[in-house]
């Protein structure tokens, strides 16, 4: 009962192609994801075979590394098919990447969010969960407002104190409830 | 087995709390479920950790209320706003908005409904008649055996994910990655900890499960504004004329038979099963026209499909502790939380908690069909709300709901890790699901084909066993099919 949509062919090849632009995109896509797979399929490589204990004789039992090794050769050799396919959908193309390589705008609001949950993070000791999550759930619930349905004044509002209810009712749901100890 | 599962039941009617729960996880479910960008998957992650403080049967009946309640709710706002609320939810819109927009939003909810609790009943019924045969088959295998299973059912994860396999495979081998961080079980070794004291554990499944599920979700929602829904407000007559009701058994049944064993199948999935029951109502229609009309037949075929899938998908994860889908991958989550891992042996020393899965699917099925008749027309106004203020819920639902897994804030750390790396998987459109499959599984894997290296010596226990050999077989060509797809597919337009 996946949520899934069903089977699909491999990278590159997942529906018609639908034109220059989008094979420049999916040609862009595969080589820049086989490269951070691949460094990064370097890195813990690298990590393991410099660790004494990961390399040690365990006798019958294959050791601790056993399986990363076999998973990391599987990951570098994906990653070589990602950037070799990459790399031949861009010469198909005669590499025209896309207009925006990375889409600046449309990530802006997603890495607030992110930022403001290491913020949320690095509060909580200092001012506890109940005054955090208090601030962070108004703050964007006006910013989220704002992005709907522009300085409106009652969507704001309604908004606004729905969200430091929610807060306050999850924090209680927590603490009572559950016995979790938020601070 | 019987006498466990009437015990079981007898004990939840003289529980007020557990039956209220049950209560509370239908209705969160369906409300959580019905709202667009909330997947059944995210309602579960994000309410997981109301468990925690509960003891195992009252959490099942509250986890599996959620599950299935959730996978109904996607129907309403498919029918009102003509948006799925859940991914199963797809094919329900195709007619259900139609016929909302014909005056007849009422009768549509209450078809959805009433099939959707038919389709329950034969998950279940499927559920309670196959899983001990599944178990009872399963508890000669040894560890090559385990090995294949698991290895076969990461491969069909993986292949049946959303979008392509090939990525699915690669995000499947990342979840395995993922999991063997943290001390080895075996020799005690740190591995891939650089140092990271609290890495020494490992890395959550559950502050994953929500990053992935949920975090991801929100981030993706607040990249635009909202949509302006155009929703159909006006619910009059519920109950739809009994001619035409009673002429939709046999698609219910059909639907629901689909469902039941398309969700059995691991990873087959919920939207192959609606697919396939709305595909084949429409090949046996006399008036294949009116499809996507707004007729009662398009409701009804994918919406028993949808929920007969959760019995089905119930099946591999009882008796093998393989996930039958994200879902269930998740509740794995939630039973390791209670220290249960899920498998074959459940049915010899865990007969109890088999036997409230049972009880807890059963009344969730039942409560919902209560709720939904009284209550459809009420849980229609969710899709109202300000999505502001859901998005924030949710966002701190996910925040303290990682912090409460082991009251560590590194673990909110995690969850928003996972929850990025989610987040830019959708991006650029590989699947997420299987990492977290990978992140169930690796350790089964992992242990079984160590201690059969120990036991057998080498690897040639795994091909001279024949139930090993066909699974690994299995997988080989679950993996080489899609090559083979592309050859074909390149030969044909050539």
């Amino acid at each position: 009962m996946s949520e899934g949509q069903g089977p699909a062919g491999p990278a590159g090849s997942d529906g018609p192609s639908g034109g220059v632009a989008d094979a420049g995109e999916r040609g862009f896509r595969d080589l820049g994801l086989g490269l951070i797979l691949f460094g990064s399929t370097l890195a813990l490589a690298y990590s393991i075979a410099t660790d004494a204990d990961m390399q040690q004789d365990f006798g019958l039992d294959p050791g601790p590394a056993f399986l990363p090794d076999i998973l990391l050769w599987l990951l570098g050799i994906g990653a070589v098919i990602l950037i070799v396919q990459g790399i031949l959908t861009l010469t198909r193309v005669r590499w025209r990447l896309p207009r925006e390589l990375v889409d600046i705008k449309r990530s802006s609001v997603p890495l607030l969010m992110v930022t403001s949950v290491i913020g949320y993070v690095a509060l909580v000791p200092a001012l506890g969960f109940l005054a955090v999550s208090l601030l962070f759930s108004v703050i964007w619930a006006v910013g989220l407002a704002v992005q709907d349905d522009g300085s409106a004044i009652r969507p704001l509002l309604i908004s606004c104190v729905g969200s430091a209810l929610i807060a306050i009712c999850i924090y209680l749901a927590f603490k009572q409830l559950i016995g979790i100890p938020l601070g | 087995m019987f006498d466990a599962t009437l015990q079981a039941f007898l004990h939840v009617l003289i529980d007020p709390v557990g039956l209220g729960l049950c209560v509370i996880g239908v209705v969160v479910g369906i409300i959580l479920g019905a709202l667009p960008g909330i997947s059944s998957t995210m309602s579960l992650a994000v309410l997981l950790p109301f468990s925690f403080g509960m003891d195992l049967d009252r959490s099942m009946l509250f986890l599996m209320a959620v599950f299935s309640a959730s996978v109904y709710g996607g129907s309403i706002s498919a029918i009102l706003i003509n948006i799925p609320g859940t991914p199963g939810a797809i094919v329900t819109q195709m007619d259900g908005y139609p016929m909302a927009r014909k005056g007849r939003a009422g009768e549509a909810l209450t078809y959805a409904l009433l099939a959707s609790t038919l389709g329950g009943i034969f998950g279940w019924l499927l559920l309670i008649g196959l899983a001990p045969v599944v178990a009872s088959v399963a508890l000669v295998f040894q560890s090559p055996e385990f090995a294949a299973i698991t290895l076969f059912g990461l491969t069909m994860l993986a292949y049946a994910s959303p979008g392509s396999t090939f990525l699915g495979i690669i995000g499947g081998i990342i979840g395995l990655l993922v999991a063997t961080v943290g001390f080895d079980p075996t020799t005690d070794v740190s591995r891939f900890t650089f140092g990271i004291a609290p890495l020494q554990a490992g890395l959550g499944l559950i502050p994953a499960a929500v990053g992935i599920f949920g975090v991801a979700e929100v981030l993706q929602n607040i990249e635009h504004s909202g949509p302006r829904l155009k929703m159909i407000t006006e619910i009059k007559r519920i109950l739809p004329p009994w001619d035409e009701a009673k002429r939709l058994w046999p698609i219910c049944i059909r639907g629901s038979l689909i469902g039941a064993f398309v969700g059995a199948i691991p990873a087959a999935g919920s939207a192959i099963a609606v697919s396939l029951s709305y595909a084949q109502e429409k090949r046996m229609s006399r008036n294949p026209e009116r499809f996507g009309t707004g007729i009662p037949e398009g409701i009804v075929a994918p919406e028993s499909a949808n929920n007969s899938c959760v019995g089905g998908a119930l099946i591999p994860m009882i008796t093998l502790g393989i996930p039958g889908d994200s879902m269930t991958a998740v509740l794995i989550g939630a039973l390791l939380i209670h220290g249960l891992r899920p498998g074959p042996d459940m049915f010899r020393s865990h007969l109890d908690f088999v036997a409230i899965v049972y009880v807890s699917l059963f009344l969730a099925v039942v409560v919902t069909l209560v709720l939904g008749l009284y209550g459809n027309r009420y849980f229609a106004r969710v899709l109202q709300l300000p999505r502001p203020m859901l998005l924030t819920a949710v966002m701190l639902l996910c925040i303290v709901g990682s912090f409460a897994v082991r009251n560590s804030l590194f673990d909110v750390v995690v969850m928003l890790g996972f929850g990025v790396v989610g987040y830019l998987m959708n991006r650029v459109g590989m699947p997420t699901a299987p990492v977290i499959f990978g992140m169930v599984l690796g350790p089964l894997l992992e242990d079984n084909i160590r201690r059969s290296l120990i036991l057998y010596g080498n690897w040639s226990a795994f091909v001279e066993r024949p139930i090993s050999l066909a699974l690994i077989l299995l997988s080989l060509a679950a993996l080489v099919y899609p090559l083979i797809q592309i050859v074909w597919t390149k030969r044909r337009t050539t």
